[in-house]
């Protein structure tokens, strides 16, 4: 509790998957941080766990395919499911969370149909990233960016 | 004090990708800024702010702003909603 020590806070993957940059995703809005910073996971396993392990969900979008998390702390999270699924208006996510839920590492967001979402949504690169206005002092630390990863593995840390 | 209402057009509504253009523009200005829809508030300066509101097509939305820059920031908000065909 020492006035010098630094504030970390842990993103975690929210489901198996590839992981790459947040500036090489297609769509331009995320690939130019204009939302904020972070990684991208193309999905490969369809239950969607909170990518923290405290904090509370602050927004589900009412096509299900959106999350805005809260990390307690200042910064909040955008979870985003695939690109332009807003389109799909809910179709293939099934999701239970509802605004002002606790968040823990075994919290589930929703339930992906890989199957349906893989031949109808435009991309499933999924951003999941800490939002421009609200990161704050805090500086983000891309832990993984490239490869595989798996639900629960460290994507990035934000450290102040 | 600034203040415009405009209907949303764009057919999914307020979702992530065009609130975040408006909350850009937003942060480059020193004035207050609030967005009112459907009896809810928010901050035109927090996405998260925005997308909680859920604002959907054909719903109307007040903006609201007030500071030094105030003359300036509402006709650039009014600029990205409109070549953003938001509205």
């Amino acid at each position: 509790m020492g006035l010098f020590k630094s504030k970390e806070i842990v993103v975690y993957a929210p489901f198996d998957g590839t992981v790459k940059p947040i500036d090489k995703v297609k769509d331009q809005t995320f690939a130019q941080k204009i939302l904020g910073d972070g990684v991208a996971i193309t999905p490969e396993s369809e239950t969607v766990v909170s990518p923290l392990d405290s904090g509370s969900i602050l927004n589900v979008f009412h096509t299900k395919h959106a999350y805005g998390l809260s990390t307690g702390n200042g910064p909040e999270l955008l979870v985003h499911i695939g690109m332009d699924t807003v389109l799909l208006k809910g179709e293939g996510i099934e999701s239970e969370a509802v605004a002002g839920d606790k968040l823990s590492n075994k919290k589930v967001l929703a339930t992906l149909d890989l199957k349906f979402l893989n031949k109808n949504a435009p991309s499933m690169e999924s951003p999941i990233i800490i939002t421009n206005d609200s990161i704050g002092n805090y500086k983000i630390e891309i832990l993984k960016d490239s490869g595989k990863v798996k639900a629960g593995e460290a994507i990035f840390k934000l450290i102040k | 004090m600034k203040e415009i209402t405009k209907k949303i057009t764009d057919p999914i509504g307020l979702h992530a990708r065009p609130a975040s253009l408006v909350v850009k523009e937003a942060n480059t200005f020193e004035s207050d800024m609030k967005i009112f829809s459907d009896g809810k508030e928010g901050n035109l300066k927090s996405i998260m702010n925005i997308m909680a509101m859920g604002v959907k097509t054909g719903e109307e939305i007040t903006i609201k702003i007030e500071g030094k820059d105030e003359d300036k920031a509402i006709a650039a908000i009014e600029k990205v909603l409109v070549d953003n065909n938001l509205v």
